[in-house]
């Protein structure tokens, strides 16, 4: 018997004023361990799109679920509970908190989620490749190492579903693959992945590509397997 | 974790949390020497205007009897009356507090080369206590029981030609009491007719043993007004009446309700302005951290935490300025004191603990702005990048 789709959205649309339209009329869903990207020019609506399955914003019709659980419902406490216990997020701008180090700040979202565990919070950053930087503080990493401590941050509550906003948007190419790396190892890991990449070669690491225009889908399809020459 | 993100905070932004600090730091300050100064100098005025004499006036209750035949008024017969020994010994029961000090006459005639003028007896060793705005020319008689010193009033001293020094005696009667002039006495009233001398004695030669014919009071007005305490003599003590001396009292009670209402006015006005800079501070605290705000609550922040986040740096604020500015205060009030008053404040714990409260109230109502503020920003703005 198949599981439910961990996301689910059915005629979900979205206007900005009742005039500008963002999304129309979007079905799309996400099964656990699936990654996606999500793909498409510069207000095409992804950034939209992301913000409704993270549960930090609402659309103005259709249905959400995630973790069967329909979203729109929920009031606004409702939702910064559901989004501490099921989701992760990364930024494409990283958002450390800058005066707490890296440490400090995973150990902010265990704070949020449940108690603050120091050990826990260090063995992530390891994981990450970061375990020699726990005492820094943001300014003193480079860009690939602070997206990496993102990446520990939204992990460290096991969330069920990982959004990543251009993730590698602000990296070279050599932070690019680390990055890459480890979403691969997380999409290994079971984690359902949502990636909004305008970078043809990540969008390809997905088992899922989604094109958006206009606030609509253009094009869904599976991505076809790695022949090793990429 | 919270101790931390805040003390962390505090730190990041410690040049822009200075000037709010700072604003706490001077209002504690004010505070504390305003309260500590508004008390002593209570205490300092009153004693002060001690100077300017007594404030209540005991005098014998008169019985008067109407006198009459048939419809015939003749008016009333009044007895003679006087203030016995026991009742002056209840005014000893009474609070340091409230009744500070108090003063005997007796008051007979007795003649002077011919010349009929008013002995008044009283305790010389309160005399200079009370009469301190008396101009004296020679001493004070410095203790009771010197039977055989006075100190005359200038219009006597200028009508007998006597000078301080100088030997008289003055007949009550058939008895006849020599004495020297320690003092001569320029008071400006009544007194200046008089000639003071030991109260026992003029007790003994009127014929008058144990009685007292007024007693000033110098009561304090700084715990219950005046008119209550005389109230309070008159329930408490047989067969006396109490006037309140209004001149004194009226301006006693005028100066410190005005100084108490200046004080008061000067330190809402401080209280306000420090409360507008920690308001102005954290709402550019909380404008600059919007991000971060938005950020921590697409993690999943509770408004509560996020509150209590912004109050923390608000209490910390009230707490690091009030304790400061309270030392601070205590300090200036010493030394406003010592310069003002040449009066030494002695320290009042309650002061610091007000100041400190008040800091932490003022620093409380000026986050509320802030604090809702940052509790209306959406996390969406996080990843929209605003």
């Amino acid at each position: 018997m198949n599981e439910p789709a961990l996301v689910e959205i059915n005629k979900v649309s979205k206007y900005y004023d009742d005039r500008v339209c963002a999304l129309k009329d979007i079905d799309l869903s996400l099964d656990r361990g699936e990654w996606l990207s999500i793909m498409g020019p510069s207000g095409s609506g992804k950034t939209t799109l992301l913000n409704i399955i993270g549960c930090l914003d609402k659309p103005t019709s259709g249905l959400v679920r995630v973790d069967g659980r329909d979203v729109t419902r929920l009031t606004p406490a409702e939702l910064t509970c559901f989004r501490r216990e099921t989701i992760g997020l990364i930024f494409q701008q990283f958002h450390l908190i800058p005066y707490l180090t890296l440490l400090e700040n995973v150990m902010l979202a265990q704070y949020f989620h449940s108690v603050a565990d120091e050990e826990e919070a260090r063995q992530a950053l390891d994981r990450v490749g970061l375990g020699d930087r726990l005492s820094h503080l943001p300014s003193q990493l480079s860009g690939g190492e602070q997206q990496r401590g993102c990446i520990a941050r939204a992990l460290i509550n096991q969330p069920k579903l990982v959004l990543a906003d251009e993730p590698t948007g602000n990296l070279d190419q050599h932070n690019e693959e680390i990055v890459m790396d480890l979403f691969r190892m997380l999409h290994d890991e079971g984690h359902a992945i949502i990636v909004i990449t305008h970078d043809p070669d990540i969008g390809r690491l997905a088992d899922r590509q989604v094109f958006l225009e206009h606030g609509s889908i253009a094009d869904c399809h599976q991505v076809a397997p790695l022949t090793g020459e990429s | 974790m919270l101790r931390r993100l805040v003390f962390k905070a505090l730190l990041h932004r410690k040049r822009q949390l200075a000037v709010a600090a700072a604003a706490v730091l001077i209002a504690a300050t004010l505070v504390a020497a305003l309260t500590t100064l508004s008390l002593g100098m209570k205490s300092q005025a009153g004693r002060e205007l001690e100077a300017y004499g007594a404030n209540i006036i005991l005098v014998p209750a008169a019985v008067a009897l109407p006198a009459g035949m048939g419809r015939l008024a003749l008016g009333e017969i009044a007895e003679e009356r006087y203030i016995s020994g026991p009742t002056l010994a209840q005014l000893e029961t009474y609070p340091p507090d409230e009744v500070r000090g108090y003063i005997p006459y007796l008051y007979a005639l007795a003649s002077y080369q011919g010349q009929k003028v008013v002995v008044t007896g009283t305790l010389f060793d309160r005399l200079a206590e009370f009469a301190a705005s008396w101009q004296i020319e020679g001493q004070w008689v410095n203790h009771d029981g010197d039977t055989g010193s006075s100190i005359i009033g200038q219009k006597v001293a200028r009508q007998f030609d006597l000078r301080p020094g100088d030997s008289f005696s003055l007949d009550f009667g058939d008895r006849t009491l020599g004495l020297q002039v320690a003092g001569v006495a320029s008071v400006g009233g009544s007194e200046d007719s008089q000639i003071f001398i030991d109260l026992s004695t003029v007790q003994g030669l009127s014929g008058r043993p144990g009685q007292i014919d007024m007693v000033q009071i110098r009561a304090s007005a700084e715990q219950m007004p005046l008119k209550e305490i005389a109230s309070s003599l008159e329930n408490n003590l047989t067969g006396i009446e109490a006037r309140v001396v209004g001149q004194i009292a009226g301006a006693e009670e005028s100066v410190l309700a005005k100084l108490e209402l200046l004080m008061a006015l000067i330190t809402a006005v401080v209280l306000i302005g420090s409360g507008v800079a920690v308001f102005s501070t954290l709402t550019a605290s909380v404008l600059e951290r919007r991000r971060e705000i938005g950020l921590m609550k697409a993690l999943g922040a509770r408004n509560s935490w996020m509150a209590l986040v912004f109050l923390a740096e608000a209490w910390s604020l009230g707490l690091a300025g009030g304790l400061l500015g309270g030392f601070l205060g205590l300090g200036m009030a010493q030394a406003i004191a010592g310069s003002v008053f040449e009066a030494s404040l002695s320290p009042q714990p309650w002061a610091l603990a007000a100041t400190l409260a008040a800091a932490l109230v003022v620093a409380t109502v000026a986050a509320l702005g802030p604090v809702r503020h940052a509790l209306s920003v959406e996390p969406i703005i996080t990843l929209r990048g605003e």
